[in-house]
């Protein structure tokens, strides 16, 4: 019985593996993603917000613009990009350092949805009508109501901040949903929603707000034509826990040189959530490309997939914007933090001189993610060369430790020093989410960096559940952590450096997690006035040339200071088939580094598709060892 | 008959209720909530947008309130949307998921049933051969295999080692789904269609029956050794009975006896137990949804599925202890 | 000359068992492999300080660390390879050997003494009542009162609302024990204590009973029910209360557990419990994680495998114990005036104990399964300590690079169970007098 199962296995496998060899051939392209969205097409984050689906959505759906492979804004919908030189974007001072922006939005005139109904300023309003509407369950309250709207006419609208931040002309500035077909039920969930009390039932709220969504967002609605498309494609079939089909949008109003029908015609996500099941598809050929959500950083290195990648695959790592940092626990009231004078930027420079960023690069990853010396990832254009780094020298750190007070005077190999009639030995606590091989890995490298100085390294990690929660995570206040905690923050395109503010001078919020304010916020014991009070210039700073001397000035301060010890920008990687073009994973591409950002360019240039973009220009080859 | 039949299941009842109340505030007491992830994607949260979002999701009541009014939408059949899939929990769990365990469990089922019978009653009928010696060696084994290690151990064995000896480039059998993405009846027909979804079902299915099948084909070997040593066989022996007739005429209906209690209270245990088979095999199943949702604090779903287990877990009983006193005269209820 | 006279000796039970469990080969050969198993459980600290293995949680360092992660079985220094932290392999499945034996032999040891405990006490007491509450109004308080005389029964009834009091102010452990002596020493006083026992307890369980009165009374107002549902609910229990008694059958009463036990999907609540104990928020999480530090997740698992384990030894000896109680030496036992505990415990208990022993060692493989698999799903026992099951919780990501990570944990917990099994089956047959060897 088994040997029938396993003949049938092998012919089905061979009948199949026809198929497999598809991409070129009929010019489709498959993607392989280990994750799966749960919904797309929620335009307002109602329900969840995955990378995936960010990822898929791109081929979708269209924004206002789009954020290109170097991270430059683009005109999408909008007919150009605002900005104050083309005088669509207004700024008016509302005094006590605040501002108001108007970015006056102009729609093309050949955009249409995919059922041929025109893309108007009636889908953007419709957007803002339902996010505004009380008790949306949105994710970014501090946006939507800031958030203003004015439609002039069909294809011109005005939005406006108030007050504003820099940001908000990062990218477009609103989104749009397809009001002709989303009306209906909208009134019926809004004439629901009238009936219910926002303070008593605002459970309740959510759930038809959500259910709203749902309608239109979730697999069965999707394949039932629930939604129209405004993307390069459309999607034809999405079976739920295997493969998502889409199909070129021929109502797009984009045309890629040589012709659309020279670049790839079908788009398959394969979801593969075992990632040695991915790994397979991979090998066997029947995937073309991964998702930015795919393989882990082992795996792309691992001998299997480099071996065999000569000739048919390429294999890049693409520096991301994930930050992998140590945070110290600064505040002085912490018995600990006060022993150790964590308090003090020079024992964390000495931490920082002690600790082999490095050598811990080199030897885990073989230099393919980058030390990082600031917050500022070094793509931003806001990134400042020459602030104080911290190369390896463990030298100086005993230096500073000297200077600090540190000595070894019981000979046990730790430093130590008197406070008020007390030893204290140098025993750092540091935490990291258990669990993480990479991070467990670093703790003890940099353990035995810190032991060469006469530093103790105390290891306590738990679940990321654990230390994520509230109770401890922002409770560093009252010591529930009191050393190092290592985690990673994924900043965008757009970086506003509250992980860092102390006080926001505009709206007057302390960023410091305190019984004071409830414990919000995430900046763990470091006020720097001067670094707050620039940042408030630069969050109102509309002129890009003077936004970054602010901003160069700031990371200054922060490389002198160094809140935070920062190891290295985590990179993704990605196997593409040789022959894909345009396929373009790139830090900033469409925000998150999504390589499905400018998809009506994908294509195999054995097809006559043209290569505009190289992505050896934003990456770096993993070759086979 | 019947009047123990309806005391049992209006005993049920009170049963559910305490099983729903403390499965309610296990889930709810878990580590962290649903909204701790948020300050993550916005460090510039305040307090009282965290307020905000937690009265959206009915967080901010203490748990008996929140009990009872889950319970009075539960009894109208409302679990509440999936935080996570945005479709009703109740679609969820038995429109995608219940199915898939059904396939797999069920096939499992059988599989064992349709091994363990006619293997435990060879082996008892052969006592102390080497067949026997054999078999029950391998029914110890199958039963001390933790079912997780035999999975990987199988996907070792046919999606890289045997591959890779054989110099193929697609594994024998696949290391995991429940259908190549993309196959589908319209693509390839239905018969491919087939083909491909019985191809990922071996390995899971076979997998999951492996501790029952050896569980079982004990069972039935113990059972039909002490009936066969029982008087009564003897005397159809005696009375010059071929050996088939004694075997499958008389012995066999007592000695299915206890083994058919036994697969029927098996059945609830082969949903909730299936978790690890399907966490290895990604098999997307009701046990792994279960324990996707309580890792994401996805209530609804959770609860689902648990009222929805113990629901079956006490019917099953309820339907052994009915079978039982059917199949065996000197059993009455009053 | 002397001629020897033969003595025909007779054997004992333990003897005879110990004779026909030789014969059963494949026990013979379990029992063997258990003890090495467990002398090297015992002995492991030694071999690291002899320095033959590396400590198991040593990570290795120095300029060339990428190169020694996943190290393939027959490296030199690490005979099984090292894993995806460059721990040493060997010394982990030793360590980890530790840890899963110790699950073993504690739940297994645990839920048998808790099992025959409770099983016993179902099975003796079947059939017979126990008063749990009895209104102020009944007629058994009246009964009582009235037996006692005013004074005492005043007495008896006002420290037994104290304690109740007591109970739900907080003080849980201190109300409760005081609250069990005093019933214990009451009841050792004849039947006039017997009585103030019983007036004791009726005050405590009246204050409870408000309680529950009171949390009716809650809900309904927070769930916004209609006044006359959540007063006209209140009232009809307060008459209840007041006015009824309330009988409960110990056997009735472990039996519903032992359903409602049983109807539970044990895998899911095992998942959730194991959460749900490490949960530092709790004031439960936090007490485990501040008394027992890093060994906390084994507690806990230990704790919650015992919770489900306890039932099928209950079930067998209770089983056992309502045929016992039948026979004749109970009556006899009874009839020589000796005390209802020493019946249970020193008579019939012991003539179960051949099933129980059996059903011990089943469970100890039981356990370790059950334990191995929750640690594999990341709900059992955390790293750095290292168990079989954590030890191949990420195992299935790199079958493709280093399959011998996935290999020998998973074979170590098949051979152990494997010798616990066949251990058992030895047990039974040589334990059994109805078999034929």
């Amino acid at each position: 019985m088994k040997n029938r199962l396993r003949q049938i296995g092998i012919l089905a496998a061979v009948v199949w593996m026809g198929l497999a060899f598809a991409g070129p051939r009929d010019n489709s392209l498959v993607v392989g993603a280990s994750q799966e969205p749960r919904v797309l097409g929620d335009f307002w984050a109602f329900v969840t917000s995955q990378a995936i689906a960010s990822e898929i959505e791109n081929y979708l759906w269209a924004g206002l613009e789009f954020i290109d492979q170097d991270g430059n804004d683009q005109p999408y919908l909008a007919t150009e990009v605002p900005t104050v030189e083309n005088g669509r974007v207004k700024v008016t001072e509302l005094g006590e350092g605040k501002k108001r922006i108007e970015i006056h939005y102009t729609l093309r005139d050949d955009i249409y949805w995919s059922d041929g109904h025109p893309i108007t300023s009636k889908d953007v309003a419709f957007f803002y009508e339902v996010g505004k509407f009380p008790g949306a369950p949105v994710q970014d309250p501090s946006y939507w109501s800031r958030l203003g709207l004015k439609v002039l006419d069909d294809k011109n609208f005005v939005v406006s901040f108030e007050p504003a931040y820099f940001y908000d002309l990062v990218g477009s500035a609103i989104g749009l949903a397809p009001e002709h077909v989303m009306r209906a039920e909208w009134e019926k969930t809004k004439a629901e929603i009238k009936k219910l009390d926002p303070k008593k039932d605002a459970a309740k709220i959510t759930e038809l707000f959500q259910g709203f969504v749902s309608k239109f967002a979730t697999p069965k609605a999707l394949n039932s034509g629930s939604l129209v498309y405004s993307g390069p494609f459309v999607l034809k079939r999405w079976t739920p826990n295997s493969a998502l089909e889409m199909a070129r949008n021929d109502k797009f109003f984009i045309t890629p040189p040589g012709g659309a029908d020279k670049y790839v015609q079908r788009v398959v996500y394969r979801f593969i959530q075992d990632t040695n099941a991915l790994l397979v598809a991979i090998l066997g050929g029947s995937i073309d490309a991964t998702s930015s959500v795919s393989l882990t950083f082992d795996q792309a290195r691992a001998p299997q997939l480099t071996r065999r990648a000569k000739g048919r695959f390429d294999i890049w790592m693409v520096p991301g914007v994930i930050w992998e940092h140590a945070e110290v626990n600064k505040f002085k009231n912490v018995q600990t933090v006060s022993d150790l004078m964590l308090y003090k930027k020079e024992t964390r420079q000495a931490l920082a001189y002690a600790m082999n960023r490095e050598g811990l690069v080199k030897a885990f990853f073989d230099g393919l993610q980058p030390v990082a010396h600031t917050w500022v990832h070094f793509q931003d254009p806001n990134y400042n060369p020459n602030v104080k780094k911290y190369p390896y020298d463990p030298e100086k750190a005993k230096k500073i430790l000297a200077e600090l007070g540190w000595k070894d005077s019981d000979g046990d190999g730790y430093l130590d020093r008197t406070v008020d009639g007390r030893k204290v030995t140098f025993e750092i606590e540091y935490v990291t989410t258990a669990g993480n091989r990479i991070r467990e890995r670093t703790q003890v490298f940099f353990q035995n960096d810190l032991k060469k100085v006469g530093i103790k390294v105390k290891i306590n990690n738990a679940p990321s559940s654990v230390v994520f929660s509230n109770d401890f995570f922002s409770k560093a206040y009252d010591g529930r952590w009191k050393g190092l905690f290592e985690f990673a923050w994924l900043f965008g395109i757009v970086d506003d450096a509250s992980v860092f503010t102390c006080k926001d001078y505009i709206t007057g919020d302390v960023y410091v997690p305190t019984p004071e304010n409830n414990y919000s916020g995430v900046n763990f014991g470091w006020c720097n006035d001067e670094f707050d009070k620039l940042r408030a210039q630069a969050m109102v700073e509309f002129d890009a040339a003077k936004r970054k001397k602010l901003w160069q000035r700031m990371q200054e301060i922060w490389a002198e200071e160094l809140p935070a010890i920062p190891y290295y920008w985590r990179s993704s990687p990605y196997v593409m088939k040789k022959g894909l073009v345009n396929y373009i994973a790139s830090t900033f591409h469409g925000s998150f580094g999504y390589p499905s950002t400018q998809a009506w360019l994908i294509g195999w240039e054995q097809n006559g598709a043209k290569k505009i973009y190289d992505q050896a220009d934003y990456a770096t080859p993993v070759i086979a060892r | 008959m019947i009047a123990y039949i309806i005391r049992r299941l209006l005993q049920m009842i009170p049963l559910l209720f305490f099983v729903s109340l403390v499965v309610y505030t296990l889930v709810a007491l878990q580590p962290g909530d649903p909204l701790e992830g948020l300050i993550f994607q916005n460090p510039h949260l305040t307090q009282e947008d965290i307020e905000a979002l937690k009265r959206a999701y009915g967080l901010d009541q203490p748990i008996y309130v929140r009990y009872f009014k889950w319970l009075g939408r539960a009894l109208q059949g409302d679990f509440g949307i999936s935080r996570t899939y945005a479709i009703p929990a109740v679609e969820f769990i038995f429109e995608q998921r219940l199915p898939m365990t059904l396939l797999l469990s069920g096939t499992a089922f059988l599989l064992a049933v349709l091994v363990s019978i006619p293997i435990g009653i060879f082996s008892a009928v052969r006592q102390y051969s080497i067949a026997d010696y054999v078999i029950t060696f391998l029914a110890f084994v199958g039963y001390s295999t933790p079912v997780f290690w035999l999975g990987i151990m199988l996907l070792l064995l046919f999606a890289v080692w045997l591959p890779e000896l054989l110099g193929l480039d697609q594994p024998i059998f696949p290391p995991g789904g429940f259908v190549t993405p993309g196959v589908d009846p319209d693509t390839v027909g239905l018969w491919n269609y087939l083909k491909d979804r019985l191809w990922h079902l071996a390995l899971p299915a076979f997998t999951l029956s492996v501790v029952s099948m050896a569980g079982w084909t004990r069972f039935m070997r113990a059972s039909m050794l002490e009936v066969l040593s029982q008087d009564y066989v003897r005397t159809a022996r005696a009375k010059g009975l071929s050996e088939r007739v004694v075997i499958y005429k008389h012995a066999l209906r007592n000695a299915l006896i206890p083994i058919v209690t036994l697969m029927g209270l098996a059945v609830p245990g082969l949903f909730s137990g299936a978790v690890l088979t399907e966490t290895i095999f990604s098999w997307p199943g009701m046990g792994r949804a279960l324990y996707d949702a309580l890792v994401e604090k996805d209530y609804n779903v959770a609860m689902a599925a648990l009222v929805f287990l113990a629901l079956l877990t006490a019917l099953f009983n309820l339907i052994a202890d009915i079978m039982y006193a059917v199949v065996d005269p000197r059993i009455r209820y009053s | 000359m002397a001629t020897a006279t033969a003595t025909i000796k007779g054997e004992s039970l333990w003897s005879l068992a110990w004779r026909r469990f030789k014969k059963h080969r494949m026990a013979r050969v379990s029992l063997v492999v258990i003890t090495i198993l467990a002398a090297m459980a015992v002995a492991a600290p030694w071999f690291v300080q002899l320095g033959w293995i590396p400590d198991p949680n040593a990570q290795p360092s120095g300029p060339d660390i990428g190169s020694q992660y996943f190290l393939p079985p027959g490296s030199p220094g690490h005979p099984l390879g090292t894993d995806e932290l460059g721990r040493d392999v060997l010394a982990r499945l030793i360590f980890g050997g530790r840890i899963s034996l110790l699950v073993g032999f504690s739940v297994a040891l645990s839920s048998v003494v808790i099992g025959t405990i409770i099983g016993a006490l179902a099975g003796y007491f079947s059939g017979r009542g126990f008063k749990l509450f009895a209104g102020p109004f009944s007629g058994p308080y009246r009964e009582l009162f009235s037996a006692l005389g005013l004074p005492w029964a005043l007495a008896a009834t006002g420290l037994g609302i104290a304690l109740g009091r007591t109970l739900l102010a907080g003080f849980v452990g201190p109300a409760l024990m005081v609250t069990v002596l005093a019933l214990v020493l009451l009841t050792r006083i004849g039947d006039w204590g017997e009585k103030a026992a019983a007036l004791l307890w009726f005050g405590f369980a009246w204050v409870l009973f408000a309680g529950f009165l009171w949390l009716v009374l809650d809900i309904s107002a927070r769930l916004e029910l209609s006044p006359a549902v959540g007063y006209g609910l209140a009232g009809l229990l307060l008459i209840g209360g007041v006015l009824r008694s309330f009988t409960l059958d110990i056997d009735v009463a472990i039996s519903r557990i032992i359903d409602f036990m049983l109807s539970i999907p044990s895998l899911p609540i095992l998942l959730v419990l194991s959460a749900f104990m490490r949960n530092t928020d709790s004031a439960l999480g936090r007490w485990v994680t501040a008394s027992f530090g890093e060994a906390a997740s084994v507690v806990i698992i230990i704790g919650i495998l015992v919770l489900f384990g306890w039932i099928t030894t209950a079930r067998i000896v209770r089983g056992q114990i309502l045929a016992l109680r039948e026979q004749e030496f109970t009556l006899a036992a009874q009839a020589l005036g000796a005390s209802e505990g020493r019946i249970v415990f020193r008579h019939l208990v012991p003539n179960t104990v051949a099933p129980i022993i059996v059903d011990a060692t089943l469970q100890v493989g039981i356990a370790i399964l059950v334990e191995a698999g929750l640690s594999f799903l990341g709900f059992g026992i955390q790293p750095p300590v290292a168990t079989w099951g954590n030890m191949l919780t990420g195992a299935q990501d790199y079958i493709f690079y280093a399959p011998h990570l996935a290999i020998f944990p998973g074979l170590m917990i098949l051979i152990t169970v494997l010798a616990f099994n066949y251990l058992g089956d030895g047990l039974r047959d040589a334990l059994d007098p109805r078999s034929r060897l």
